[in-house]
């Protein structure tokens, strides 16, 4: 009979290295208690939920705006903001309150596509390269180096000139150079990992360098990658607010925020609405993303 | 070559003075959902020119105490909540820190476990010892003392010429040299070999025992009277854990200071300690000189310390490891601490705290088998 | 050394000759001169570990246990030299390392890092059932459970994630999670060093409990004189890379020959203040480079009976009384 010692440790177990791999409801508390974050959670959550119900009904054809944001003359042209037309009308006499919300599933796509696929291709080859190390390492890195020095606008610029404008368009070119970053945080990460002792304990349960990725680095490094995305995600949201600004976004008559801006800046003296309702509901998305991430990163480091 | 260390103080010379005294102190950490009581009516006396250990497991409150006598603990959240710590006739509990100031590292100095991240890695060892000297002389000259960075800055425009010199009796010209010349006897009294080429290196070109001498040379700069070494050979290997030993028992005597040294380790503090102060849980057990404690432990605690150090060969001795586990300190403890893994609890033991009584002479025990 | 290379027997592990060094890696310099630079972190090891016996490796920081330790599970393979795992080299082109690491395990020196801390205990015990044995769901779990009740955890702590263990406690889960896939050999690298004194002891007594009753072979690589005096049969010193002395560990721990060995020793705390040998011992210097070592014995810069062979020749590992191997010209001076 095996006279192992019971340990009788656990009653009074204090945690010990609590990890930092935070569970879910763990985040959502930690979001709780941080004021910013909070803020920022209930922006996010209106943007997402607008933006779904906007989206839906687009995909039915259901109006889920108070006017057709495409009709022209629903009121009197460029009439200030008043109960009837909560953001006033623009010079062709349609709701602008109508075509902000129509527009919001454009951005808001744009950076979970941009942002999903930065973290799935980023981690990916971040890691491997971690992994790998040596040659392959070195032969990652200096491709994602070389994306990293194409400048979005001007790619952009370029994708809009070559296959046209639109939101299909502009989506690749920025997915075509928005994870160099992810990759090499990724990488720090992964290796920082790749020295643990249960990394090694995963090779003596012969597991191999994909095994040992999937399994225990993609989970461990994954809370990092995804605030450091929750506050990228403003950054997109600008970003494609600037395309679509300079015209490569979608196309008019469709209401795009940074088309908005561009149109409606003429009336900036006159009706100063105009520009503004558009550039306000761009930065606030921005803030709102920004403090949720900034207070989930706050968490992070406190635990 | 160096002789053999004497044990004079060893059986707790009743001529020794009192240095420090520790008397009923409570630190407790407090956040938002816990109240965590990491010293307990604390009590204990530092003598003059004798190395006391201060000996537990992790949680006892050993680094806790060391902090809060040299006057760093981050309060909040530590909260010091009764009790006094004499020093010369002064309080040092509730000094403002610009008091504080004129004991920590003049009378009292600490060194600490990691020595690499205990100096600063970018400026060189030698310049490190220097603003430790400055320090002491503007101390001396009853100037007050320049925040950390103004000292540094200060440290490092003596080899300017335009120096504006604020140290009394040290004139510019002269000024540099003479730091010189006190950095290296610093580094010689540590017996580092080549002082001229160590006082120019950076710690990072050091290895561990030459960093922790380079420490121990920093706080001896300044002529403590008591000087605090928490853990400091824990990162060392064996055969330069005794070489820092040995050179802090040996100076402990050319320089006069009395040494508080913390560890885990109960052999380490029996092979240079005069006496040994066992704590568990944020309570002093045991305090006795260290060839009684090694003759006659009283406290089970230390009893089954003793036990669980292995010696000889599996097939002789079998380890007699303490069951359970150190007790979770956010929790109110009714009665003694050690209870729930005493082999020789009674009822008395879960009801009543045991005082810190003197059983024997010079020897103080917490245990209700040698009375209340 | 034991003459049974072979060891289907005898021995369950031979290194022969085992050398890991690491190339240092300079910029480019044209100008550089003569080759390329290496960190020699073992530098010609070779050590026989009998059958159901405990080898303790003792030394300090840079004397190349733990790249020993590694390199013998091929976590770093060897850069020269052979190692004969069970009767089969395992140096030796194409390796299976399921079968391998189905006999061989390790427990590593930092509970800390030991377990995913996204994995529940029960999945990090499995991992090597499923990685190496490859059996089905209701047998996995079974192995898991018997595994943790062997080292003292229930079921109970199956289901807990590392942050809500203890340090003894998530020591224990990596021996279980080592022990699981019923090896032979197990080897442990400072398996008690980051612990405390009574949850060492509660740890020391376990492994050997486990060693009986599973009929287990150790390695246990420690800086600890104490642990390794207690837990090991047989002890081997090692110094910058290379083995100084060898034997059994009573009687190199009472008697040590070799001058780095007897300071080593001599220099161990214990607990006894009538005894107080370690302010009485003295070493010069410090442990040398791993890239540019002393010629020779490497210690004879430190060593207080080197005379000028020492410089010159690295000395044989010689048998100076029966079982006891020193590497030292001087052997005999040293008694």
């Amino acid at each position: 009979m095996l006279s192992a010692q019971r340990t009788d440790e656990d009653e009074d177990i204090v945690e010990s290295n609590p990890s930092r791999s935070v569970r879910i409801w763990s985040l959502l508390s930690a979001i709780k208690s941080n004021g910013g974050a909070l803020i920022g959670a209930i922006i996010v959550g209106a943007f997402v939920i607008i933006a779904i119900i906007q989206y839906i009904g687009q995909l039915f054809k259901i109006q889920v705006t108070p006017y057709n944001p495409l009709k022209q003359d629903v009121g009197p042209p460029l009439a200030a903001p008043s109960a009837k037309y909560l953001m006033g009308t623009d010079q062709l006499g349609r709701d602008v309150f109508s075509r902000v919300l129509w527009a919001f599933p454009n951005d808001l796509r744009v950076s979970v596509i941009v942002i999903g696929f930065s973290l799935i291709v980023g981690a990916l080859i971040g890691s491997y390269a971690a992994f790998s190390g040596g040659l392959l390492d070195e032969a990652l890195m200096r491709v994602t180096d070389i994306f990293f020095a194409i400048p979005a606008l001007v790619l952009a610029m370029a994708i809009g000139l070559a296959l046209g404008p639109g939101i299909s368009n502009m989506t690749i070119a920025l997915m075509i150079i928005w994870w160099p970053p992810y990759a090499r945080l990724a990488r720090g990460e992964a290796l920082k990992i790749s020295h643990q002792n249960y990394i090694e304990a995963a090779k003596l349960s012969g597991a191999g360098k994909s095994k040992i990725i999937m399994g225990h680095a993609l989970p461990n490094i994954s809370l990092t990658l995804v605030v450091y995305a929750s506050l990228d995600i403003g950054t997109v949201i600008i970003t494609y607010a600037g395309l679509s600004y300079l015209g490569l976004g979608v196309k008019p008559p469709y209401p795009d925020w940074g088309e908005m801006v561009s149109s409606y800046q003429d009336f900036m003296l006159s009706s100063p609405w105009l520009p503004l309702f558009p550039g306000l509901i761009i930065a606030l998305g921005v803030i709102g993303f920004s403090m949720l991430g900034d207070g989930l990163r706050e968490t992070l480091q406190s635990v | 070559m160096e002789k053999t260390i004497t044990n004079e103080k060893a059986e707790g010379d009743s001529s020794s003075e009192g240095l420090l005294s520790i008397k009923d102190l409570t630190i407790v950490y407090e956040s938002k959902n816990q109240r965590l009581v990491a010293l307990d009516h604390t009590t204990i006396e530092i003598e003059k020119n004798s190395l006391i250990a201060v000996v537990g497991e992790s949680g006892c409150g050993k680094s806790t105490l060391a902090l809060a006598i040299i006057g760093l603990l981050a309060i909040p959240p530590a909260k010091i909540d009764s009790g006094e710590i004499d020093y010369k006739s002064v309080n040092l509990v509730g000094l403002k820190e610009k008091e504080r100031r004129q004991y920590r590292g003049t009378e009292i100095a600490m060194i600490f476990q990691e020595p690499l991240t205990s100096l600063n890695p970018v400026y060189k060892v030698g310049d490190q010892i220097a603003e430790a000297i400055v320090v002491r002389e503007q101390r001396k000259g009853g100037q007050p003392v320049d925040s950390d960075i103004e000292v540094m800055q200060k440290t490092y425009r003596v080899n300017a010429p335009d120096f504006p010199s604020r140290l009394p009796r040290i004139r510019r010209g002269a000024l540099a040299k003479l730091l010189r010349e006190e950095t290296l006897d610093a580094l010689k009294r540590v017996r580092i070999a080549d002082p001229e080429q160590v006082i120019d290196r950076y710690p990072f070109e050091l290895s561990g025992g030459m960093r922790q001498r380079v420490m121990i040379a920093m706080a001896l700069a300044q002529k403590p009277a008591l000087l605090i070494a928490d853990e400091p050979t824990t990162a060392l290997d064996v055969t330069t854990q005794a070489q820092v030993l040995k050179l802090m028992k040996l100076l402990m005597n050319e320089v006069n200071t009395s040494i508080l040294l913390i560890t885990h380790d109960l052999a380490v503090a029996s092979q240079v300690a005069d006496r040994i102060v066992v704590m568990y849980a944020g309570d002093v057990v045991e305090d006795a000189g260290v060839y009684d404690m090694f003759t006659e432990p009283m406290h089970p605690y230390s009893k089954g310390l003793l036990s669980c150090i292995p010696s000889g060969s599996k097939e002789k001795t079998r380890l007699k490891p303490i069951p359970g586990s150190v007790p979770n300190l956010a929790i109110e403890q009714v009665g003694c601490k050690y209870a729930s893994r005493c082999p020789n609890v009674m009822n008395i033991c879960s009801t009543k705290r045991p005082r810190l009584i003197e059983a024997k002479p010079k020897h103080k025990v917490a245990c209700f088998l040698y009375g209340e | 050394m034991e003459n049974d290379a072979q060891g289907v027997d005898g021995n369950i592990l031979v290194t022969t000759h085992l050398k890991k060094y690491y190339p240092i890696r300079r910029g480019f310099n044209p100008f550089g001169g003569g080759g390329r630079r290496f960190v020699k972190a073992v530098d010609d090891v070779s050590i026989a570990v009998p059958r159901g016996k405990t080898v303790a490796i003792l030394g300090e920081s840079g004397c190349g246990k733990t790249t020993l330790a590694r390199a013998v599970t091929l976590l770093s393979p060897p850069t020269e030299g052979e190692i004969i795992f069970d009767g089969q080299n395992i140096t030796n082109g194409r390796v299976n390392y399921k079968k391998i690491y189905r006999e061989m395990q390790m427990v590593f020196q930092d509970p800390d890092s030991s377990l995913d801390p996204r994995l529940k205990v029960r999945q990090s015990v499995a991992e090597p059932c499923k990685g190496l044995l490859g059996r089905k769901e209701a047998n996995i779990n079974s192995m898991v459970i018997s595994s943790l009740t062997a080292v003292g955890l229930t079921a109970e702590h199956a289901d807990r994630i590392p942050s809500h263990l203890s340090g003894g406690q998530k020591q224990r889960v990596a021996i279980a999670r080592a022990i699981a896939p019923q090896p032979k050999l197990v080897i442990l690298d400072e398996p008690t060093s980051a612990l405390d004194a009574s949850v060492q002891a509660q740890i020391l007594n376990l492994l050997i409990d486990l060693q009986k009753n599973f009929k287990l072979t150790y390695i246990i690589i420690t800086h600890n004189i104490s642990v390794a005096e207690y837990l090991s049969d047989l002890l081997v010193v090692m110094y910058a890379g290379n083995v100084v002395e060898y034997g059994p560990s009573a009687a190199i721990i009472a008697k040590p020959r070799h001058p780095y060995t007897i300071t080593l020793i001599s220099s161990a705390p214990i607990p006894n203040p009538w005894k107080r040998n370690l302010l009485n011992t003295e070493i010069k210097g410090e442990v040398p480079s791993a890239i540019n070592p002393p010629s020779g014995c490497k210690f004879h810069p430190r060593c207080p009976y080197a005379e000028k062979i020492c410089s010159e020749q690295v000395p044989e590992l010689r048998e100076i009384t029966p079982g006891q191997f020193v590497s030292c010209h001087f052997a005999e001076k040293t008694g």
